[in-house]
Formats: C-alpha cells, sequence, structure tokens
C-alpha cells in the first residue's frame, strides 16, 4: 500500500468512514499483478460473483484499485462502437441482472453500456456492481458503465447500499472502496457520433458535448450544477424547462430536447432514470427514449423490462423480460418483504 | 397487533424526518421498537415513498377531523369514534393545540384490541406529564381525562376493548354504555382496518353503524390492489404471501374506489365519495404541506411513490341524516375536504 494509494482511497474528512490501516485486510496491490494472473483471478472471481457469492474485503479493493486505472481514462462523453446493447437501472436486483445477460446475450460474446443506478434498492446491490465493475476490468472495450445518481455516497446511505456493505462486511470498508470508483465513472457516452446517453437527462448549463466533456467529474455528486442534472433530470411534456418534484435536477421538454439533438449533430438521446411499467417508452417524436432495466422493481412495482439493442447500423430494437422466477432469484426467506401502508 | 407497531415505527419514521409533529409518537415507538426489532431480527430504514406517504395519510385523518369539529355549533357535543385505534395520537394532539374556546364538547372514543389498549394505557402511564390525562376506570372502559382544567371541559376519551370481528350488536352497546348518544353527530375513523377483515363482517358493521348512529359519517383509509393492473397485482401477491390478508377479506374484496363508495353506500352511508389517495396528495394537503415534505426530503422514487399512492383509498360516507356529513361529502371547488370533481368517485341517493 502507497501513500499515494492511502491518500485516496482513504478520505480523512469524515471520521465514520475511516478505518485504521492496521485493519485492511490485504496485501494486494493493482500494480502487484500481472495481467496474466490478474485475468485468470478476475475469471474465477467473476464466475464467483456470478452465483451471488460476493468477494472478499481484499479482493473488493484490488478490484476497485485496478478499476479506477481503467476509468480514470474514460473521458465524461465515453465514444461507444455499435453494435451495443444499452441497459437502464438495476438497482441491485441481481438475479434480474442474470436474467438480463441470459436475455441479451452474455458479456463479452456481446457489448453493453449501462446507464447507471447499479446500486440501492434490491438485495444484492454489493454483488450486482462487483460484477459489473469486474467485467469492466476484464472486459474495458466490451462493456461502458456510467454514473447514475444512485452512484453517491449520500444517497447510498439513504437506499440500502450502505447498509448492505455494513451488514455484508461488518464494516464500511467495501462501501468506501466502491463509492471511491463511483466517482471515476463517466457521465455519459456517445454511441457513432449519433446517440447519446445519460442516466437522467439535460441541463439548462450545457449546451454542447464539449461543455460536459470539461467537467471535473470525480467527485461526490453534487447537489445541482450540471452534473448533478445530467443525473437527475427528467423529460416531461412541456417547453422548456420546469423544476422537478424530485427536488435535484430540471424537467426538460421537447423543443430543449430537439434544440440539443440539432445542435450536437445527434439522431437520439437515451436515458434511464424513470421507472416505466412497459420498460421502455419513447418520447418527443423519437428523439428521446427511456430504458429501464429493473423487472418487477423493488420487488413490488410489478413492471416488465427492457433493454435497447443497436446494431451495427444503429438500428434500434428492444427486447423486453420479466423477472427471474422466485427459485432463480433466491430471495433469502430473512428478507423482507417490501413494505406497504398498514 | 405487529400492524399497529408497524404504523408507529412509520409514523415515527416520519416525524423525526420533519414531515409532521407530533410530540407523543416517540413515547409509543420506545415502548414497541423492542418488540419490532425482536421481530423483525434487523432494523431496517424507512423508504422515502411510505414517509410521504404516511404523512399524506395523517394529513387527510388530521384535515377530516378539523372540518368535522367546524361544523359543529359549539354549544354542540361532537363525536369522534376510532376503529382500530391502534397506537393512535390523533386525541392528544387535539386536547393539546387544536381544542379553541370555540369548539364543541368533543367525546372521543377508540375501539381495539384488550392487548393493545393495554399497551397503549402503559405507554400513557410511564409517561404521565406528557399525555397529561387522569385514567379513570377499568375492564371493557378506561376513560381518559385531560388534567389540564380548561381541556378538561372540552373533551374526555374512553377506550373500549373489543375485537371488531366479535358481535356488532355487542359492539354498539358499548358504544352506547360508553356514553356515545345515537342522536349526536358523530365521525369514524378507520385507517386500514377493514383490509384485514372479513367483507361481510365489516359489511355488517357498517350497517350498525349506520343505523344506530342516524347522524354519522365514516372516513376510511384502505388499500386497493385493483383490477389486474400489474401494481396492484404484485401488491396483492405481496400481502397475501405476508398472510395479511384471507380470501374475502377486504383487500381482496374491495378492490376500488368505486368498491369502496358503494359499500358505504350499501351499508346505510347512502352519500359517498373515495378518491385515491394520489390525488388526495395533490389536492387535499395544502400548498404548505406539499412544501413541507419537499423540504423534508428528496424523493427520488417518484414514479413509484404515484404507482403506491394510487393504491390507497381515502373516502368518506355520510347517512342522509347527517347534515354535517352530507356537506364533508362536497366535491369540486365547495368540498370542505378539497375533493375534486373529476378525481373521485362519488355514490348519491
Amino acid at each position: 500500500m502507497s501513500a499515494a494509494d492511502t491518500a485516496t482511497l482513504m478520505p480523512e474528512q469524515n471520521p465514520i468512514l475511516t478505518t485504521p490501516p492496521s485493519q485492511w485486510t490485504t496485501n494486494i496491490t493493482a500494480s502487484g499483478l500481472t495481467t496474466v494472473q490478474g485475468n485468470s483471478c478476475l475469471d474465477e472471481q467473476i464466475e464467483r460473483l456470478k452465483r451471488c457469492e460476493y468477494l472478499r474485503e481484499g479482493e473488493v479493493k484490488a478490484l476497485c484499485l485496478r478499476a479506477r486505472e481503467i476509468l480514470v481514462d474514460e473521458s465524461n462523453v465515453q465514444r461507444v462502437d455499435a453494435p451495443v446493447t444499452i441497459c437502464g437501472d438495476i438497482h441491485g436486483q441481481f438475479y434480474d441482472l442474470v436474467e438480463l445477460f441470459k436475455v441479451g446475450g452474455e458479456c463479452p460474446d456481446k457489448n453493453y453500456l449501462f446507464l447507471g443506478d447499479f446500486v440501492d434498492r434490491g438485495y444484492y446491490s454489493v454483488e450486482t456492481f462487483l460484477l459489473l465493475l469486474a467485467l469492466k476490468v476484464r472486459y474495458p472495450d466490451r462493456i461502458t458503465l456510467i454514473r447514475g445518481n444512485h452512484e453517491s455516497r449520500q444517497i447510498t446511505q439513504v437506499y440500502g447500499f450502505y447498509d448492505e456493505c455494513l451488514r455484508k462486511y461488518g464494516s464500511v470498508n467495501v462501501w468506501r472502496y466502491c463509492t471511491e470508483i463511483f466517482d471515476y465513472l463517466s457521465l455519459s457516452a456517445i454511441i457513432e457520433d449519433k446517440i447519446f446517453t445519460v442516466h437522467g437527462g439535460l441541463s439548462p448549463s450545457i449546451n454542447t458535448l464539449d461543455q460536459i466533456r470539461v467537467i471535473d467529474r470525480k467527485q461526490e455528486v453534487p447537489h445541482d450544477g450540471a452534473m448533478c442534472d445530467l443525473m437527475w433530470s427528467d423529460p416531461e411534456d412541456l417547453e422548456g424547462w420546469g423544476l422537478s418534484p424530485r427536488g435535484a435536477g430540471y424537467l426538460f421538454g421537447g423543443d430543449i430536447v430537439a434544440m440539443f439533438n440539432e445542435r450536437n449533430d445527434l439522431e437520439l438521446i437515451a436515458r434511464a432514470h424513470q421507472l416505466v411499467m412497459e420498460g421502455h417508452k419513447s418520447m418527443f417524436n423519437d428523439a428521446l427514449v427511456t430504458v429501464w432495466s429493473a423487472p418487477n422493481y423493488c420487488y413490488r412495482c410489478g413492471n416488465v423490462a427492457a433493454i435497447l439493442e443497436l446494431d451495427e447500423n444503429l438500428e434500434r430494437s428492444f427486447k423486453i423480460f420479466d423477472a427471474a422466477p422466485q427459485e432463480a432469484r433466491g430471495v433469502p426467506i430473512k428478507n423482507p418483504p417490501p413494505d406497504y401502508f398498514l | 397487533m405487529a400492524t399497529a407497531g408497524d404504523a408507529v415505527t412509520t409514523k415515527f419514521a416520519t416525524v423525526q424526518a420533519g414531515y409532521y409533529e407530533d410530540p407523543f409518537i416517540a413515547a409509543f415507538h420506545n415502548a414497541s421498537s423492542i418488540l419490532a426489532r425482536r421481530r423483525n431480527n434487523q432494523s431496517r430504514p424507512i423508504q422515502v415513498i411510505i414517509k410521504r406517504g404516511t404523512f399524506a395519510r395523517v394529513c387527510c385523518i388530521e384535515k377530516t377531523i378539523e372540518k368535522f369539529l367546524g361544523l359543529i355549533e359549539p354549544s354542540q357535543i361532537a363525536q369522534v369514534v376510532v376503529l382500530g385505534a391502534g397506537k393512535d395520537t390523533n386525541y392528544f394532539r387535539l386536547i393539546q393545540s387544536r381544542l379553541g374556546s370555540n369548539s364543541p364538547f368533543v367525546r372521543w372514543v377508540e375501539v381495539d384490541h384488550a392487548t393493545i389498549l393495554q399497551e397503549k394505557l402503559s405507554v400513557i402511564d410511564d409517561n404521565s406529564a406528557l399525555f397529561n390525562v387522569e385514567k379513570l376506570g377499568n375492564g371493557d372502559y378506561i376513560e381518559l381525562k385531560p388534567i389540564d382544567p380548561s381541556a378538561q371541559d372540552r373533551s374526555n376519551c374512553v377506550m373500549i376493548a373489543h375485537d371488531l370481528k366479535s358481535g356488532t350488536d355487542l359492539l354498539m352497546q358499548k358504544l352506547v354504555r360508553s356514553g356515545l348518544h345515537p342522536e349526536a353527530p358523530t365521525l369514524f375513523i378507520s385507517e386500514c382496518v377493514f383490509m384485514y377483515m372479513p367483507d361481510n363482517e365489516t359489511r355488517r358493521l357498517l350497517s350498525a353503524l349506520s343505523a344506530t348512529f342516524q347522524k354519522s359519517c365514516i372516513c376510511q383509509y384502505e388499500p386497493i390492489v385493483g383490477n389486474g393492473d400489474s401494481f396492484g397485482q404484485m401488491m396483492e401477491e405481496n400481502l397475501s404471501k405476508a398472510g395479511v390478508a384471507g380470501a374475502d377479506s377486504g383487500l381482496l374484496k374491495v378492490r376500488s374506489n368505486h368498491d369502496h363508495a358503494n359499500r358505504l353506500y350499501e351499508t346505510g352511508f347512502t352519500i359517498a365519495i373515495a378518491c385515491d389517495m394520489y390525488a388526495a396528495y395533490e389536492a387535499i394537503l395544502t400548498d404548505e404541506q406539499r412544501l413541507r415534505a419537499n423540504r423534508s426530503e428528496f424523493l427520488d422514487e417518484l414514479e413509484e411513490f404515484v404507482l403506491i399512492m394510487k393504491h390507497y383509498s381515502f373516502s368518506l360516507g355520510s347517512t342522509s341524516e347527517s347534515s354535517i356529513g352530507r356537506r364533508l361529502c362536497t366535491l369540486g371547488k365547495d368540498s370542505h375536504l378539497g375533493f375534486e370533481a373529476n378525481r373521485s368517485i362519488s355514490r348519491l341517493s
């Protein structure tokens, strides 16, 4: 463990997040592994993760170090080639992610672009995020992960990922490693210069992709401003901009989308962030599409999920899927039923 | 019994998050949390949508009580009966701050299982300075009298131990014996009570209430699983799996706003209106209340909030003899409560 690693992985500003180095359980560093050793080790970890077994704390730390080296070089508007499959929110629904890969094809046989919100709400945020991160490290050109509003220290403390890490590991170290990596995730992606993808939507402070490219993204999701808006905003049937009922980001209308697409020579904005009962929803004469990939969201909503496949000519087709069957889902008995008002 | 504890836990979290004030809920929460933790094995955070929805429910019930009392002459007696009261704190909140000098005398009655009432009374005993009431009587009737003399002249509260599923006639006798006048204006309140009861027993109960208390009205807050929409189907499945309600329960038999208005109509509350809780959130709550909710917490799960709120019903029924009930049951711009004409169901004789 170098001093530099300590400085970046162990932010000292929050005392509850600080653990003395004597309690770290691993000596593995990213630079200490050769690629070959790393990949065979990674393959084995991916196999374990696919069985919904979570990694040891030291393994998570090493994985995050390697992921950081890859993510740090990615652009805020990461370039992605077609064909590619676009996926929306997953929210810790691990068995439904497995179902998604069954329906869409395994990574790396197929290229994937995930639009964020990997964690929170579901029972398996740890396994879900680590599987996607391990795939990213193993096949960096085959899978792209961008940041959602739940990839945040603040939000994960309210919506479940923090508590899950604490419950599964007995400490917040894994949560800290993961949230540190969240800061490195790209903010958006562009497919073949024509399709812009982002978790939430547009921002009144952003007119061009270049304005996104110059954001310093390596920070916690701010409460306002361009970076916040990209992750929090929603399209709405109105003109111009509106206040968001979520309390962060904005509502934006079809005229804003038309203007943005025109100015940046885009065909389509693909985004996630909003539950859609049918899995996907097109708006503004197909200038924008919402993709939602968490079936029966929170084990309560009864919705289907969708992924958007783009072929090499950017032809679009949706694949719809249901929640994994109860047997495969493996919701342990101790997981409480979803909440209602009683 | 578990649900009375759940409601307290949820209300406590909602108050803690700043949605509204309830100085009494913490005492019930502290007493029940040990039990709740043992049952759940782990305490988990209450979701934001659950807190916001709980706030909406509290606001709707509170507004109904206020409007009901506001329509009664100060010289008259107003009667409020909470069916399946659980750890409801409305009475204490009312006598603490909301009974003005021009309020009518409020005769408040709470009905629930003997064990629940015992739990409730022991919390009141353990926190006597907070609740500030004197306990009289024993057995099936416990009277709580405010110690503050100014409040004493304005209200009293009787707790009646009774299982709502057992004997409607017996309950009517108990209600009258507790001091309620069949002729006085009466508001019944039931929140998530009839969902558990067999529909035919609820109908017997409602019919007996409307026949015994001829000038009465009732407000209900109940889930509506709908007729085949996917959220409702999943809700039905989840709640059935959790053993919350059987095949003949209100949950499965009374599935929509329409069903609720109809059941009220068919059981003697011949003026009946209902809307879903999302409409109630937007129209019955005030701008200030919604602003306060927005300020209390971010709501990331907006779509889910709309879905779950559309699966709860707020309904009101009045006997034809109750001029106050009839006035409460108006729709549109004249509605005392804020029921919107285009988003509410109404059934009129």
